[in-house]
């Protein structure tokens, strides 16, 4: 194996870290809610293509379903918690972007 | 990609409460209703709680399930991975009811920095590429390419790490005198010879995170220039030494142990050798000669393993503790980790925290934090409203620790200083049930027991050691006696041949000093105050309070109870006694008497 390899493998599984991150390391959260509608076959297909978008642009980042919040997404971060009406992909993309900066 | 990870400990004390039956149940459930794809199930090491086994933890909201049973995975999958509400039943709760989400806001782990346990209850041991995803590998890929084997050295002289099996030698020093060391063979050895009696920190890091001792030992390897490596585990350690094989077995195959490492021609090779249980072969040099294929027993020192070791070749020994902080040394700094722990014991301690404590399980602190705040903040106090009454550290070669030193900050120096000492970092809490007389017996019961026999002080000096301290606890010994075991500790321990020997007499000795009034009461008022030492305790029953149902006299293994003529006030049957001739102390009678009748004293 050579170090390029050995990156490779680090940066695939760093992608299975993120939702598995112990809660005091991460410092963002993006929680979807899901009180009103359940968890919906939408709803998986939306946090998991974010989960895919997040993790490749964050370390230290949750992305989990909120059972208080009846829709839209909640983000936690630096000790401010933002809510946004948003319930597809595109939007929700807009939202994480915003947090890249 | 999944949207949820739950992780189910896979360790030692998690998988004797079948853990794996969870893990199971969780697969099966999660494939009926068709959830593998999206949800997925890890084994992994000790998370730390054992007194709360089998431990699940479900991500990403990190929720903490603990004393969990297989009828309860229906239930957790209904309510929390497709409803998404926690199961708040299963949750737990502080001492003062306070229901907890997380296994990191709890009391235990509040205080705790995990850098050797860091990937104990986060990874699947079995798969090296979760291990990789952690930055597994990272640190040997950057000494390989970017350090010479004096960097390496520099920096873990640095960063201050003493090795963590007991004598807190400095890490750095030992590999810079091994490289020093002239020779074209030279061996890197671990010693996972975990031989303390309740302590279980090594297990729990081979079991959680096996890979973490092969990158350092190839680390190690490097700095010092050997080529091959020897992990010396306990066979009664199965589920370790099978995850530490298998990891041994996925390094090779991804090439990170065998020739030419990353293609940088460093060649480092791993093999297990399984010690059959001696106590003694966790001592350096007694393990390398059972390495070599002889009877485990010690050899004088000098010639040191770095210059005369395995196979008469330098030879590094490190524990795993030891091996498990050095990776993240490496990648992050030697400032870094000496800027954790006190002026001179750097970084974290792992400690088995057991005995009458209420957390039972693996902590993990910064050095400097203090006894109290491991037992009574992390630990949870004394279960039962019982008063603390010492600590035991180091095993059989440590000593106990009274309440008056509850407040000194815990590092090599200090522990030393009053009359213990680090050891591997068994933490055995006592109450004041315990009789710290039996207490140093049963240390050196064990310590008599595991004498290799090789030095006269060490095979006849304890058991002489032993049979004064018997004559304590049976009451026929003078105080001349106690001034006789005083001397022969001093003795055993300038005199002996190894460092077993040497700390051996460390139980009576701290125990004399510390409770003294509890070896004079058995000497002189032929009574042990807290009611163990079988020779000196009678049982009586309180005639009054007696109301003579006879359940004590069903009870009695001896027929050593009868009944009296004597009738208390209030009362319709006459009580019971015991004849003391005949009472094998055994408290049968007590342990059944629902109305405190029956008294020991």
């Amino acid at each position: 194996m050579q170090i390029e390899q050995l990156n490779n493998i680090k940066n695939e599984m760093h992608k299975q870290f993120v939702n598995r991150l112990q809660e005091n390391e991460s410092t963002i959260k993006f929680c979807l809610g899901v009180k009103s509608s359940g968890i919906t076959a939408d709803k998986k297909a939306l946090i998991l293509s974010m989960i895919e978008y997040v993790s490749e642009r964050f370390d230290n980042a949750l992305v989990m379903f909120d059972s208080d919040l009846d829709d839209g997404l909640t983000v936690f971060c630096g000790g401010k918690t933002e809510y946004y009406g948003v319930n597809d992909f595109n939007a929700a993309k807009t939202v994480v972007d915003k947090y890249l900066a | 990609m999944y949207r949820s990870h739950i992780l189910v400990c896979g360790g030692t004390g998690c998988t004797s409460n079948k853990s794996f039956k969870i893990v199971e149940a969780l697969n099966k459930e999660l494939a009926e209703r068709n959830l593998s794809e999206e949800v997925k199930v890890i084994t992994t090491g000790c998370f730390g709680l054992c007194a709360k086994g089998p431990i699940m933890i479900v991500y990403p909201e990190g929720t903490f399930y603990h004393s969990i049973k297989v009828e309860n995975v229906p239930e957790i999958i209904e309510e929390h991975i497709i409803g998404g509400k926690p199961v708040e039943r299963l949750l737990h709760r502080e001492n003062d009811g306070k229901v907890v989400n997380s296994l990191h806001e709890t009391e235990f782990m509040k205080k705790q920095v995990r850098l050797a346990l860091r990937n104990c209850g986060v990874i699947d041991p079995e798969n090296i590429q979760e291990y990789i995803g952690r930055d597994g590998y990272q640190a040997l890929a950057k000494v390989l390419t970017q350090m010479t084997p004096q960097d390496v050295i520099d920096v873990i002289l640095a960063s201050g790490l003493r090795g963590r099996g007991g004598a807190g030698f400095p890490t750095g020093l030992k590999w810079k005198f091994a490289k020093a060391s002239q020779g074209p063979v030279k061996y890197v050895c671990c010693n996972a010879d975990e031989g303390d009696p309740g302590a279980f920190m090594d297990r729990s890091v081979l079991e959680g995170d096996p890979h973490v001792v092969i990158e350092a030992m190839a680390i190690a390897a490097y700095a010092i220039g050997s080529n091959q490596g020897y992990v010396y585990v306990r066979a009664e350690y199965p589920i370790a030494v099978k995850r530490l094989q298998l990891a041994i077995d996925q390094a090779k195959e991804y090439g990170i142990l065998g020739k030419n490492i990353f293609g940088t021609g460093f060649d480092f090779d791993l093999e297990i050798r399984l010690g059959a249980g001696a106590f003694v072969c966790g001592e350096e040099t007694a393990l390398m000669t059972s390495i070599e294929g002889k009877r485990g027993e010690p050899r004088p020192r000098p010639p040191f393993p770095a210059i005369k070791g395995l196979f008469g070749k330098p030879t590094i020994l490190n524990n795993v503790e030891t091996y498990a902080n050095v990776p993240q040394i490496i990648l992050k700094g030697a400032e870094w980790f000496s800027s954790i722990g006190t002026e001179k014991s750097k970084g974290t301690k792992v400690f088995a925290l057991g005995g009458k404590i209420v957390n039972t399980g693996l902590v993990e602190v910064p050095m400097g934090t203090t006894l109290r705040e491991v037992v009574f903040e992390i630990g949870g106090g004394i279960p039962n409203g019982k008063k603390f009454k010492a600590a035991q550290t180091g095993g059989p070669s440590g000593g106990c620790i009274p309440t008056e030193h509850l407040d000194v900050p815990i590092d090599y120096d200090n522990l030393i200083a009053i009359g213990s000492m680090m050891g591997s970092g068994g933490l055995i809490v006592m109450d004041e049930d315990n009789c710290m007389v039996d207490i140093a017996k049963f240390f050196l019961e064990f310590t008599v027991d595991e004498s290799c026999g090789k030095c006269t002080p060490c095979r006849i000096g304890n058991k002489r050691l032993l049979e004064l301290l018997t004559k304590v606890t049976d009451g026929t010994a003078t105080l001349e006696d106690l001034d006789k075991m005083e001397q022969l500790c001093y003795y055993i321990k300038a005199n002996s041949l190894c460092g077993l020997g040497q700390t051996a007499p460390n139980p009576v000795l701290s125990t004399l000093r510390y409770f003294r009034d509890e070896y004079v009461a058995h000497v002189v008022d032929k009574r042990c105050p807290a009611g163990v030492c079988k020779k000196l305790l009678k049982y009586s029953i309180d005639k009054d309070k007696c109301i003579g149902c006879g359940m004590c006299a069903k009870k009695c293994p001896a027929d050593a109870i009868s009944r009296t003529d004597y009738t208390a006030e209030g009362h319709k049957l006459a009580s019971m006694a015991i004849d003391t001739n005949k009472c094998v102390k055994c408290g049968a009678c007590m342990s059944t008497c629902k109305f405190g009748a029956v008294k020991k004293g």
